[in-house]
């Protein structure tokens, strides 16, 4: 059939009927940029489906780098000055052709430097925002640069106001040379004595963030989020490359890399950010002072909790045995933490990692609302399937895990926050690794930085609470426990073992052990049970922490009294 | 005047595209994808070029390919056909960005109208009815239930975005509707990047009429009839006819009138339908604009005598409509079936394959549109839609008995197809009197279903049954 088609062409080409055109073609040329190359998957996009689209390649995902007035745009409510002094240029080392170079990159960029700061607000949030912008000489970090972000903080601490840089940069400016390493030195003070001060700062890492600004300002913010796919290092990849000969992997150094090893909080999708950075900003920023219970939602309801734990009906003659209790705290369909604080609280908000080693997925913390009031919340997972089970080691956490919370309790302690612990775990991994990176040290950090808190803490046990594991998370002013939840110095197996050498003797050990909730309030460690179904527990959590927030103010007033 | 008009499109509609170019003395640039390398739109067009892989999107969807065949080859314009990007607000202000002609309306209009929710509050300013429903996009769960409350269960919840019935959920109970209302939010955020919701109240059981418009750069808009479209299958269409058989002239006069209303409400340009539902009780909704030529354009081209795609050229380049509304005459009766690659009783499952055998019906007025031909494959990339058979009879029963001679001419070997569906579906009591609904295929389908086969060997025997020979 193909060939029909080809000789018939040919026939009306010959005859002149089929080629003839009816006047010359004209080729179009188009004068304006239509498209832009996605430099991740190469695709060409159309530039106003990549406005749109906040310059995100709808293809792969990959953050197109933008300039400073785009980000300010995507980022504040429309009214918002700038506040930086003109920039005056500086040669500290008369460095050849430094002035040409800085002049026409201020043409090229738009931007006068590699940093411009801006206050506004964010939704309504007032805040001031710095802006790094690698357009101009790679946003590296000279004189001017270490001068604006210092006079912004001190201007942020005099007005009271938080802080966020966007950085985008190479490192220090090689055209200052030694001056530019003394930068790092200035802003991390200046940073530091807004935090002092009580300021929040926040850092978004965006694509490209390394050398002297990775190892100063970019590292210090209270809350550190990146862009995905953001390249975020110290030494860039072909530094280290050239330095050790060695490839580096896929993926390193990306903000994922970073998550994973504890240095990152989150990462955010830049559609997103606006949103993420108010809901932060106002945390921070709350408009009460106590857990207003009618304020707190029923999203995850009561009656997903009920089916939840619908269990079979307890024959009501049979006595219920301390190991009967044992086998349902441990039963891998019962409540989990997660479950409960979204019973509990709303806006719930993520933080993620050590800024030592790694971020451990088996204890989760961050900020959510509990009756609008922030808190700062601290929950251990278990996983649900053998998959997400082996990830997170069964429950058990490492010693990365405690220290992110107690990392994220001391901001609570910074800002006020009250703290709510939710514990479901065996016990802390007993492993090879975990020895290594000093578990029982950072356990008893736990236990001493939590005695010493100032703001308010309560601990929930929904299922298992092992040993120092659990401890570590618990050293609160209140502790519940659900109904069948054990708290335990070890397993009853363990127990077993080691006193009868006979791990068989569980039953027996679980009852002398004395591990249930009602024991533990026997012995008066636990304050109060409630129902597997966590009737009451809204309540009873919002009055506990209502009181303890007063009772802790009076104290922290008469401490002040004492010390003055 | 254009000289050259590139098809951004494939299959019967490219083909279509094409033949009128050519008899308008315009020359044409097909693009066609690695798997349509011998396809007839390829074959027929003054000039072809392959702009990607056999995938939609590397191919009829990759707007910097298409853009850049059209400006190497110095085209004046480009017709989108229907589907791929024909309602793609972005290609449409790339093309007239460009300084080439889009053919059909603004970019800026495309969107207007593909804003579902925005289109309600248009044409309810434009005096055009709607189904009851919110105004405008809900804000929450709790103004959800209370509009449901008020217009009365059971009501759709639409995504604002919408389309094609994702990010849709039919609420019949108030108690159901705070679960479906973040259901239908997740589903409308991951569709379309877009959560906004509104409601709309249920229509049970109505036909689906549309009206063919046609404006003018000048903004002069007639239509040219009405279409009856409500032989569907979970919403595709696949018996079409006009006129609708039901519509007495009074509501035919108001609804044609209330489509210019509406088309003369968004700034329009081009030709467009405007779709409504008519309810049982004989009131109609306007239910949304479509700005692109359609797929069942063909029978009102069969009962009007106008070429569609020649009126959307004409006015692309800035020619006025020749007609007015009195000048439009409706002469008899059209019917089109839809052939589609599929074996309906496998649960209308795609057949994709090679044609072996294809005899097209012909005669008086038939009209075959169509891409295929003996040995040419279709593929499962694309839309299993492969054969248009229009008819035209000076009365309906004219057209019904032709439909079904051509069906009984039509021949397609190699592939499975749903000509057998079609064929028994001209029997039904419902269509035969016209008082079908969208949803009477669906309830008549195991019925229906049962003689499908006749076409396929040595299972035509129960035929007799329904057809009393």
């Amino acid at each position: 059939m193909k060939e029909s088609f080809d000789i018939r062409r040919e026939q009306l080409k010959e005859s002149g009927k089929y080629t003839k055109l009816r006047s010359p073609t004209k080729k179009k040329k188009i004068s304006e940029k239509i498209f832009t190359q996605c430099p991740g998957c190469k695709q060409y996009i159309y530039d106003k489906i990549l406005k749109e689209n906040l310059y995100v390649c709808p293809d792969c995902g990959k953050c197109l780098r933008i300039g400073t007035k785009t980000r300010f745009e995507l980022t504040l409510d429309p009214s918002y000055e700038l506040i930086d002094e003109l920039a005056v240029f500086q040669d500290p080392i008369q460095f050849a052709g430094y002035q040409k170079k800085w002049e026409n990159n201020q043409k090229k960029a738009g931007v006068d430097e590699a940093i411009t700061f801006a206050r506004g607000t964010i939704k309504g949030e007032p805040v001031i925002v710095g802006v790094m912008d690698c357009n101009f000489m790679m946003g590296s970090m000279g004189s001017i640069v270490g001068d604006r972000i210092i006079k912004a903080f001190a201007k942020a601490t005099r007005e009271k106001l938080p802080v966020i840089i966007f950085t985008a940069s190479g490192g220090a400016r090689m055209q200052e040379a030694i001056i530019s390493l003394m930068q790092m030195r200035y802003v991390s003070e200046a940073v530091g004595k807004f935090q002092k001060a009580g300021g929040l700062y926040i850092t978004v890492l965006t694509d490209p963030t390394t050398g002297g600004v990775t190892a100063s300002f970019a590292s210090l913010g209270n809350i550190i989020l990146a862009e995905p796919n953001a390249l975020i290092a110290f030494a860039g990849p072909r530094v280290i490359e050239e330095t050790i000969q060695q490839k580096l992997p896929k993926g390193f150094q990306r903000a994922e890399h970073l998550l994973e090893h504890g240095f990152v909080d989150s990462i955010v999708l830049r559609k997103n950010l606006k949103n993420t950075l108010s809901l932060l900003l106002k945390m921070h920023n709350p408009k009460q002072t106590e857990v207003d219970l009618t304020q707190i939602s029923g999203r995850f309801s009561k009656k997903l909790i009920k089916k939840m734990t619908n269990e079979a009906e307890v024959d009501p003659d049979k006595q219920v045995i301390s190991f009967d209790r044992v086998l349902k705290a441990r039963d891998p369909k019962r409540i989990t933490p997660r479950q409960v604080l979204k019973y509990l609280c709303d806006d719930i908000f993520e933080l993620s990692g050590d800024r030592l080693y790694a971020d451990d997925p088996t204890i989760c913390a961050g900020i959510a609302r509990l009756g609008g009031l922030p808190i700062t919340f601290v929950y251990t997972k278990k996983g649900k399937d053998l998959k997400s089970q082996i990830k997170l080691h069964f429950g058990m956490p490492h010693p990365e895990g405690y220290r992110k919370a107690r990392r994220l309790m001391q901001e609570a302690e910074n800002f006020g926050r009250p703290i709510l612990t939710i514990i479901d775990t065996p016990g802390a991994y007993p492993g090879l690794e975990s020895e290594n990176r000093g578990m029982g040290e950072a356990i008893a950090q736990n236990l001493r930085f939590m005695s010493g808190l100032t703001v308010p803490t309560i601990a929930i046990i929904t299922g298992e609470a092992g040993s120092g594991g659990a401890i570590a998370l618990a050293c609160t002013d209140k502790l519940f426990m659900l109904e069948n939840a054990i708290y335990t110095i070890l397993s009853p197996e363990g127990f077993a073992t080691i006193l009868w050498k006979d791990s068989a003797k569980v039953e027996e050990a679980s009852e002398q052990m004395k591990l249930t909730a009602h024991d533990m309030v026997e012995l008066e460690v636990c304050d109060q049970v409630f129902p597997d179904d966590l009737t009451g527990l809204k309540e009873a959590l919002a009055q506990t922490f209502n009181e303890l927030i007063k009772e802790k103010q009076m104290r922290n007033e008469r401490n002040q009294w004492e010390l003055n | 005047m254009f000289h050259k008009i590139l098809v951004a499109n494939r299959g019967e509609i490219a083909v279509r595209i094409i033949r009128t170019c050519r008899e308008m003395g315009i020359d044409t640039v097909a693009v066609f994808s690695t798997a349509d390398r011998d396809s007839l739109h390829a074959q027929f067009a003054t000039e072809a070029y392959c702009i990607g892989g056999p995938a939609s999107k590397d191919s009829y969807l990759n707007m910097q390919a298409i853009m850049t065949v059209a400006l190497e080859t110095g085209c004046e314009a480009i017709h989108p056909g229907y589907g791929m990007l024909a309602e793609n607000p972005y290609f449409a202000d790339m093309v007239n960005q460009v300084g080439l002609k889009f053919i059909g309306p603004s970019g800026d209009t495309i969107r207007a109208l593909g804003d579902k929710s925005n289109a309600r509050l248009l044409m309810s300013e434009a005096n055009v009815s709607v189904p009851p429903g919110s105004n405008g996009v809900l804000q929450d769960e709790t103004q959800a239930l209370a509009v449901a409350e008020q217009i009365g269960y059971p009501v759709l919840l639409k995504a604002s975005a919408g389309g094609g019935g994702r990010g849709m959920r039919l609420v019949e109970r108030s108690e159901d509707m705070v679960r479906l209302y973040y259901e239908a939010m997740l589903e409308a955020e991951t569709a379309f990047g877009d959560n906004s919701l509104y409601i709309e109240k249920l229509i049970e059981n109505p036909k689906h009429i549309e009206f063919q418009v046609l404006v003018d750069q000048a903004g002069n808009a007639i239509h040219l009839g009405d279409r009856d479209c409500s032989w569907q299958r979970r919403r595709q269409k696949v018996i079409e006819e006009t006129p609708c058989p039901i519509l007495s002239d009074e509501q035919r006069k108001s609804m044609g009138e209330a489509a210019i209303r509406a088309i003369k409400a968004v700034n329009y340009e081009g030709a467009g339908t405007v779709e409504f539902v008519l309810a049982e009780d004989g009131n109609f909704y306007f239910i949304e604009i479509n700005t692109r030529i359609q797929v069942e354009h063909p029978i009102t081209e069969m009962v009007t005598g106008i070429d569609i795609v020649r009126e959307q050229i004409r006015i692309a380049q800035g020619g006025n409509l020749l007609l007015t509304q009195a000048d439009v005459k409706i002469n008899g009766h059209a019917f089109e079936c839809r052939i589609n690659a599929e074996k309906p009783s496998d649960n209308f499952r795609a057949s994709p394959g090679v044609i072996d055998d294809f005899i097209m019906p012909g005669g008086r007025s038939v009209r075959i549109d169509s891409a295929i031909y003996p040995g040419c494959k279709i593929s499962h990339h694309y839309d299993s839609m492969i054969v248009k058979v229009i008819v035209h009879g000076n009365r309906r029963s004219d057209a019904i008995r032709r439909m079904r001679r051509s069906l009984e001419e039509t021949i397609i070997n190699g592939i499975d197809t749903n000509i057998g569906l079609l064929y028994v579906s001209l029997f039904d009591q419902d269509m035969i009197r016209g008082s079908y609904n969208t949803s009477t295929l669906e309830s008549h389908m195991d019925e229906i279903l049962k003689y499908e086969k006749i076409f396929r060997i040595s299972e035509n025997q129960d035929f007799e049954i329904i057809t009393g020979n």
